[in-house]
């Protein structure tokens, strides 16, 4: 740890020490240190860079089954903080534990890597510019947007369990975009990409071909009657789709019965063909974690087999409430969730469509009963597809239905995948579309 | 921390600098279902000095205010590596410096936290118990102060306070598998108050969300809809106020041309106004956060585009003068144009005859959310009642509506002659800034050929 010195290590552990002395069963304290870079085109032009650099900690403590919690920046403050966690705990959020659990054996996993170094300022600002003059050769009158960074941070986690473990991690962004205005039509497109390492994913060809692809599908206009269609969801979308299934997962909302899914534990809530993983090992990835917010070691697990929903999230507190065994998830939320691919391409999959609709994007997706799994959003970039080609983008179209529903029917996975999150295309055989006409 | 801020701008090589520093203290409690699940208090301490250079920008944030001159020259440099032009600020007029106390109606610093527990368990428990199918709740207190200290190569200085008290109240109804919820929220600058007396309030919430469980879906298509006046401001946010903020224009030549001043948007009877000074509002403050003044600004006015909101640079290159609207929703963020509180001004009609006008519609309350792409946006209710005849019918849910902006402020028909601004929690997301605190508002409106999804 470069950055924390011996002094604030040990003034950790005294603080740990104090809130014992206070009448505190347990205590935890995080630490954490961040230092990032970004540059940024506007209007085509490289216009803005920005250093950062944070610190923060959180403290934790349990009394008499209360948990009370402070955060902060002001190292100096860190005791008077603790102290208002204490007063907090005493009258303050249920703990459903009153010790940390002894610490375990930890997975060797990758967080940070050096290959960041190669993300020099003038290799940010030259990539992010090789994009911006691509676009622009296309139609220079877009506006055109880059921008990409790096960032790493640094700190460690204790607690009165005996829990104290090194955290950080790296990571880089690179992404572009433009706006192409034609007459009152205006079309957006965007693409990025991240990750915790400087490798085959830090790739400027995929991102000037995936944004050449939505400038080519996006310049024409195509126009459909609202109906029943078949709907073809491009990763990003599906990401979101994902998210209500997973969310039905969360073990603290099982419990308390606000997740559609409570009663279905082992049951065949969806389609066979979905299985749906958390890999909370995968160096590098943004996600991934060795051990939970109390020091519980993580380990992949399958949450939905064949359809079959094979587990509920619990992090130890939810765990104890439920009185079932910890599942080692914070937040009783997956970490790296990678849903099984099918055996078809995407491009196989669109070559098969009659007559139906390619989403791309969506606006204003969560803004229905998401915990209901119900959607109903503006499209806001599609592409109308005929006899397998792509026609023209769509505009002024909704999409809705209830995404619980559409996964436990009959639906295909595409074998092949979005490199950064593995997301494939999903493709259903009819979705509700409104349009105007 | 005046001589501090502007020692460390002295001389220094940039055509425009400043430092922001923020002081936060705050504190949270949430319920959800019968237990308190969050007691929270934080502080936090933070900065971020901005220089431009030949009209390039430069940032850094900072943790403490030491090396502050360092972290200044720092940033010059690096805005010295990416300007490549002129840099074009606009003029403001001398101010004296700002010092903005706080000043509060009821002050929640003097309120224990044994009595705001007290009543959030109490709102929780009438949530609870009110209706058979209420399977949980959640409510929050947020209190936070913030103190911003921001001094600029121009001489200016301010130092103001910025409290504010949120209450958020969410009922979840479930039969079988279905799963509904509602929620309201309630917020104030200057009267711990507001999160008092809402006991009926909570009560309201938890019978609509059992309601909501056995209302229909709104079907699909073409609507004529009347948006409540709390849903009208969501609307009129979305729908165009994010496309007067001038720096999603100043650099687009075609979108500010489609944009210009003098072009009709709307229907005649159609005016709208941001104001960073009504007294008391969430998006109100003494000063943006370049220090310019804030004032009304009038986006619409009888239907033609009659101004744009603005920072120091928008205004400059769009050669205008700036607004008041350069807003950072805190101490790590460099300030992009924000509206502060939009709303629609009453019309010359009652709200019964919107109503009477319509034969077959929809009645939208409340909110959800809402979301722009410039041309279209969505914006969702969290209920709504179908009108037969001009009377309120049936309750139905999912009400989610899209609209294009070039089409559906035209689309508007009828503006009722009432007007509601609230204050509530949440906020506005743009450029990963969320939420920044603004109220909307409006009076009722009628718009034909909504088009729901469904």
């Amino acid at each position: 740890m470069a950055y924390f010195q011996k002094k604030q290590i040990d003034k950790v552990q005294q603080c740990l020490e104090l809130a014992r002395h206070q009448g505190a069963s347990g205590a935890a304290i995080e630490l954490n240190h961040g230092n990032s870079y970004s540059c940024s085109y506007e209007a085509g032009r490289l216009k803005h860079t920005a250093l950062s650099e944070s610190l923060r900690y959180d403290i934790q403590v349990l009394v008499n089954g209360r948990r009370g919690t402070a955060s902060g920046n002001v190292m100096d403050a860190m005791e008077n903080m603790l102290e208002r966690a204490l007063t907090l705990a005493k009258i303050g959020a249920v703990s459903h534990f009153d010790q940390y659990p002894a610490p375990g054996t930890y997975a060797k996993v990758k967080f940070c890597s050096n290959s960041l170094k190669l993300l020099t300022r003038d290799k940010l600002i030259a990539d992010c510019g090789e994009l911006v003059e691509t676009m622009k050769e296309w139609d220079p009158d877009m506006e055109i947007e880059a921008g990409g960074g790096h960032s790493e941070s640094e700190g460690f986690i204790a607690n009165t369990g005996g829990f104290f473990q090194p955290i950080g991690e790296t990571s880089w962004a690179l992404g572009a975009g433009f706006t192409k205005i034609t007459g009152e039509d205006m079309l957006f497109a965007g693409e990025s990409r991240t990750w915790g390492e400087v490798n085959h994913l830090y790739d400027i060809a995929f991102l000037k071909n995936k944004l050449q692809e939505d400038f080519t599908y996006g310049s024409r206009l195509a126009e459909f009657k609202g109906a029943k269609l078949p709907v073809l969801l491009a990763p990003p979308v599906v990401r979101q789709f994902m998210a209500p299934i997973l969310g039905a997962l969360n073990g603290r909302d099982v419990y308390k019965g606000i997740s559609p899914m409570r009663e279905k534990l082992g049951k065949a809530a969806f389609a066979s063909n979905l299985t749906i993983t958390d890999q909370p090992h995968l160096d590098f990835a943004p996600g991934s974690a060795v051990f939970d917010n109390v020091g519980l070691p993580t380990q992949p697990v399958t949450l939905i087999e064949q359809g079959r929903i094979n587990m509920f999230l619990y992090d130890y507190d939810s765990a104890h409430l439920a009185g079932v065994a910890p599942t080692a998830h914070s937040g009783c939320t997956p970490y790296n969730s990678r849903i099984t691919p099918g055996n078809c391409p995407a491009k196989q999959m669109l070559a098969t469509i009659k007559r139906g609709i390619y989403v791309q994007s969506l606006l204003g997706f969560g803004q229905s009963n998401l915990a209901n799994g119900d959607f109903s959003c503006n499209i806001a970039v599609g592409y109308l597809v005929e006899n397998g080609e792509i026609i023209g983008r769509i505009k002024n179209s909704m999409i809705a239905g209830n995404i619980f529903d559409l996964c436990s029917r009959e639906f295909h996975i595409s074998s092949d995948y979005e490199a950064n999150f593995q997301t494939p295309h999903f493709f259903f055989p009819e979705i509700n579309l409104t349009t105007k006409q | 921390m005046k001589q501090l801020l502007f020692e460390a701008l002295k001389n220094c090589p940039a055509d425009y600098a400043e430092i922001r520093y923020e002081e936060l203290d705050g504190s949270s409690f949430s319920y959800r279902g019968k237990d308190l699940e969050k007691a929270l208090t934080a502080r936090n301490n933070g900065g971020l000095i901005r220089v431009c250079v030949n009209g390039g920008w430069g940032t850094c944030e900072f943790a403490t205010l030491e090396h502050l001159r360092e972290k200044v020259l720092e940033a010059c440099a690096d805005a010295a590596l990416v300007g490549q032009e002129k840099t074009l600020l606009a003029e403001c007029d001398p101010q004296p410096d700002l010092l903005a106390e706080a000043k509060f109606i009821h002050d929640f610093r003097g309120i224990s936290f044994d009595e705001k527990l007290s009543l959030i368990q109490h709102y929780n428990q009438i949530l609870l118990q009110s209706s058979p199918e209420i399977e949980s709740s959640s409510v929050n207190y947020t209190e936070r102060f913030r103190t911003i200290y921001f001094a600029s190569t121009r001489g200016l200085y301010h130092q103001k306070q910025l409290p504010l008290v949120v209450l958020s109240l969410s009922a979840i109804a479930r039969q079988g598998d279905q799963v509904q919820h509602t929620s309201e929220s309630f917020s104030s600058v200057d009267d711990y108050r507001v999160v008092l007396n809402r006991e009926d309030k909570a009560l309201e919430i938890a019978q609509r969300a059992a309601a909501l469980l056995k209302a229909p879906k709104c079907e699909g298509g073409r609507h004529t809809v009347i948006l409540r006046p709390d849903f009208a401001g969501v609307f009129i946010h979305e729908a165009f106020g994010h496309l007067s903020e001038a720096d999603f224009l100043y650099e687009n030549k075609k979108l500010c041309d489609l944009m210009q001043l003098g072009r009709k948007v709307g229907v005649a009877e159609l005016n709208v106004v941001d104001d960073g000074t009504l007294p008391g509002m969430v998006g109100t403050m003494p000063a943006d956060d370049e220090g310019t003044p804030p004032q009304c600004t009038t986006l619409i006015r009888n239907g033609k585009l009659a101004g744009h909101l603005h920072s120091l640079e928008t205004a400059g290159k769009m050669k205008a003068k700036p607004t008041g609207n350069a807003r950072t929703v805190n101490a790590s963020h460099s300030p992009i144009v924000r509206m502060t509180n939009t709303y629609i001004k009453p019309g010359p009609l009652s709200k019964e005859a919107l109503f009477a006008g319509v034969k077959e519609g929809i009645y939208a309350c409340g909110m959800y959310g809402g979301q722009t792409m410039m041309e279209m946006f969505t914006f969702s209710a969290s209920h709504a009642y179908r009108i037969h005849n001009g009377q309120l019918g049936e309750l139905v849910r999912d009400v989610v509506m899209t609209g294009n902006v070039f089409e559906t402020l035209n689309s508007i028909d009828g503006i009722a002659n009432d007007l509601t601004i609230t204050n509530r929690g949440g906020g506005c997301g743009k450029g990963g800034q969320a939420p920044l605190p603004v109220t909307f508002g409006g009076p009722h409106i009628r718009i034909q050929d909504v088009l729901i999804g469904g």
